[in-house]
């Protein structure tokens, strides 16, 4: 909850980047409200409300309180596994982690790369 | 409805407290084109924004034949309802759609079946000499292409009134002569009436046989572009012929 805000300022700075124009040109054809929002206005919003509930998703992970009362007690949660191997794993183990980590990373950004581009034309 | 002429009748509109149209009436004749030309911030784009019913009048009327479109603070008759096609400024084109889909979007209020909006939607792009870029979304195409993509848009529902929002600013001469000549032919075609706003005098010639010179929220005077020209009332019109003669 704590970073709803977060998703909900991210959300309207997507929301502000529509040119008024757009809506007054669905009016003037006489395009229903359902039918601009699903046509025009979803499409367009779909990549930032994507990336808004992933920024708010990891955020929220990686939140000691979120963790804790997600998790089932008596187990360690997956960030303090981390932390735990980050601090006391053999170096290689970390390197190996950092490795993985950026691979991960890319991966997402090639796919956010792909989706912009088919939205681009 | 008889969509033989768009009236306003003491029009003004007030935003906050700067009224940028005061007590403006004007009538436009069916068959005859008019171009509406002023300096910025003078009124024009809200005057066609009125026209088309995005906005309401303050105060006064808007009329359509005999019919009541818009009065003080109401809209009566919503924009689709009004015989018009609307260019906008910025062409206001949906950016997720192609050149076709941006014209078969604009089509659904006419109830056709898929396959007759469709062809109608084609037909527009082929009248407009865009068949070929259909599946291209506006940001592959040049300035010149988008705006033909916003007219077919625009006249894909066979207006009466074809309303221009300075749609060719930016545009190199030839692109825009060009334009000219398109939309020239098309509302032969289609019967449709311009009714353009500009801040070019120049573009006026070029399409419409009628002027309307707005000064500060008024009418300074109307009328046909030469016969303004002998001697003209607005400090726009004799600062162009000026630059006529010079």
């Amino acid at each position: 909850m704590r970073f709803f805000p977060l998703a909900v300022l991210l959300g309207l700075r997507a929301w502000g980047g529509f040119a008024p124009s757009w809506a007054q040109a669905a009016a003037v054809h006489g395009v229903p409200l359902s039918r601009y929002l699903g046509r025009v206005a979803a499409p367009l919003l779909g990549p930032s409300a994507m990336a808004s509930v992933l920024l708010v998703a990891l955020l929220a992970s990686s939140d000691v309180s979120t963790v804790l009362l997600l998790h089932p007690p008596g187990q360690p949660s997956l960030p303090l596994t981390i932390f735990t191997v980050m601090a006391n794993a053999p170096e290689a183990w970390t390197a190996a982690l950092c490795l993985i980590y950026v691979l991960a990373v890319m991966v997402v950004l090639g796919m956010v790369r792909f989706g912009l581009g088919r939205w681009s034309g | 409805m008889n969509p033989a002429e768009f009236r306003l009748e003491g029009i003004s509109k007030i935003f906050g407290d700067h009224a940028v149209l005061s007590d403006v009436s004007l009538d436009f004749k069916f068959g005859q084109h008019t171009a509406i030309i002023g300096p910025s911030g003078c009124g024009k784009t809200t005057l066609l924004r009125l026209l088309a019913g995005l906005d309401a009048p303050t105060g006064g009327e808007v009329l359509l034949g005999d019919q009541l479109l818009s009065a003080s603070g109401h809209i009566l008759v919503p924009p689709h309802a009004r015989h018009i096609g609307l260019v906008f400024q910025d062409l206001a084109l949906w950016p997720n759609l192609s050149a076709l889909d941006n014209v078969v979007l604009g089509l659904p209020g006419l109830r056709h079946a898929r396959s007759r909006v469709r062809a109608q939607a084609l037909d527009a792009l082929e009248r407009c000499g865009i068949l070929d870029l259909a599946n291209a979304r506006p940001g592959r195409l040049s300035g010149g292409q988008q705006q033909r993509v916003a007219i077919a848009r625009a006249i894909a529902v066979r207006p009466k009134f074809l309303l221009l929002d300075e749609p060719f600013a930016g545009l190199d001469l030839v692109t825009k002569d060009a334009l000219f000549d398109q939309i020239a032919g098309l509302c032969r075609a289609l019967g449709s009436t311009v009714i353009l706003v500009t801040h070019d005098p120049a573009e006026v010639a070029q399409l419409c046989e009628r002027v309307v010179v707005l000064e500060s929220g008024q009418v300074v005077e109307a009328g046909r572009l030469g016969e303004l020209l002998q001697a003209p009332q607005s400090s726009l019109l004799r600062r162009f012929k000026a630059h006529q003669q010079a």
